[in-house]
């Protein structure tokens, strides 16, 4: 392509109509406070349903009938689901990046990268952790007062360890694709 | 009746006096940029999004992100860098959040080099076809490679895409000639 060319090429790009467009002060703090309400909002929603749980099991270990193994599963469980909130504060959804000093692109892209696949590495240990309380409280079921035949809690076992392997895979999957894609992004900064 | 310290007092209208102030200078720099840079950062939402609505939800979004930014600017770069940098991070967030729900497969430029062509080059006389091919083009590209043709047709130079994305010049370079290679083999003169 000659340089006459170019210039033709990013003059017909430039001369395209487009619609003059502007957002009036009230509109555009409107907008702005909008879209933090939407953040905090979906911060809080995952908070709530971990506190559900929390509260749920907590409620089980006080008022429940199961025997000891059932409330030490609960204990664990209520742990698991603390620890959760503490996470998803701390990883929670994120607003847009415009920052102190309006980083790069490629900073934004990388740092987003970087988060995912952290996120998507912590799913072992976020999913893990509530194996020791849902294996007490599924054994706790058979060997409880209640005695519920084997084959129930065994079910539950056995589905929940089906997921948490395909979760643990998937998300070392997903990991490593996202490595692969900073390293690319690395190469680019030079 | 509440009694309100005199000190107390003139410390509280100051800060809304400051407040008041930054506010005023945010309003004006979203305003002077508007003026000057509007035209580029509708084409840069007609180059990422092909449907209507979404691309005014888009538009709505790099300005919000720009007036937000301007609470922040001083003057760390040069108010065009500033400007494009907040602009390209707007907009490649909106991809990314709709990306999930297209399932599109984004490529990079030298994918689409490496790709064999089943069409025609387009002649430079048909402006509304050029146009279309154009924003069709950038469309494919992941976010980087999108933003390194659409800067390139903004007339901006490798030093300065650079300084917008944070890809090393050399990079930008190398980007900019597969760009070139790529356009040549898409456009042609309409002579």
């Amino acid at each position: 392509m000659s340089t006459h060319e170019e210039q033709q090429l990013r003059e017909i790009w430039k001369g395209q109509a487009v619609p003059g467009f502007r957002m009036a002060p009230e509109q555009l703090r409107a907008r702005a406070s909008r879209f933090e309400t939407e953040i905090r909002r979906r911060n809080l929603r995952d908070g709530v349903s971990f506190a559900l749980i929390a509260i749920i099991a907590a409620v089980g270990i006080v008022t429940g009938t199961g025997g000891v193994l059932i409330r030490v599963g609960g204990v664990l469980m209520v742990a698991w689901a603390l620890l959760s909130i503490y996470w998803a504060r701390l990883y929670g959804a994120m607003s847009v990046e415009t920052g102190a000093d309006a980083p790069t692109l490629l900073q934004v892209h990388r740092r987003q990268l970087e988060r995912q696949r952290d996120i998507a590495l912590s799913w072992p240990w976020g999913l893990g952790l509530v194996i020791p309380g849902f294996v007490l409280v599924c054994l706790g079921m058979s060997l409880g007062p209640r005695r519920l035949d084997w084959t129930v809690p065994a079910s539950f076992i056995g589905v929940f360890m089906f997921v948490y392997v395909a979760v643990v895979i998937y998300g070392r999957m997903l990991a490593g694709r996202w490595q692969r894609e900073i390293d690319a992004l690395r190469a680019l900064e030079g | 009746m509440r009694l309100i310290a005199p000190q107390t007092r003139d410390r509280s209208l100051e800060q809304d006096s400051a407040t008041q102030r930054q506010r005023q200078s945010q309003d004006d720099l979203y305003t002077s940029a508007v003026a000057t840079f509007g035209a580029p950062m509708a084409r840069l939402a007609a180059a990422y999004e092909l449907d209507r609505s979404l691309r005014q939800d888009l538009l709505q979004d790099i300005h919000v992100a720009l007036w937000r930014s301007f609470a922040t600017f001083r003057n760390q770069c040069s108010l065009r860098t500033w400007i494009y940098r907040v602009a390209h991070n707007a907009a490649a967030d909106f991809v990314r959040r709709h990306k999930r729900l297209r399932r599109e497969v984004l490529m990079s430029i030298e994918d689409l080099e490496a790709l064999p062509e089943d069409s025609d080059a387009e002649r430079l006389h048909d402006e509304a076809a050029v146009v279309e091919k154009l924003g069709a083009l950038i469309r494919q590209l992941k976010p980087i490679d999108r933003d390194v043709i659409l800067l390139y047709l903004e007339e901006m130079d490798a030093a300065s895409i650079s300084e917008v994305l944070g890809i090393s010049p050399d990079n930008v370079a190398q980007k900019i000639h597969r760009t070139k290679k790529l356009l040549n083999r898409r456009f042609r003169s309409g002579d």
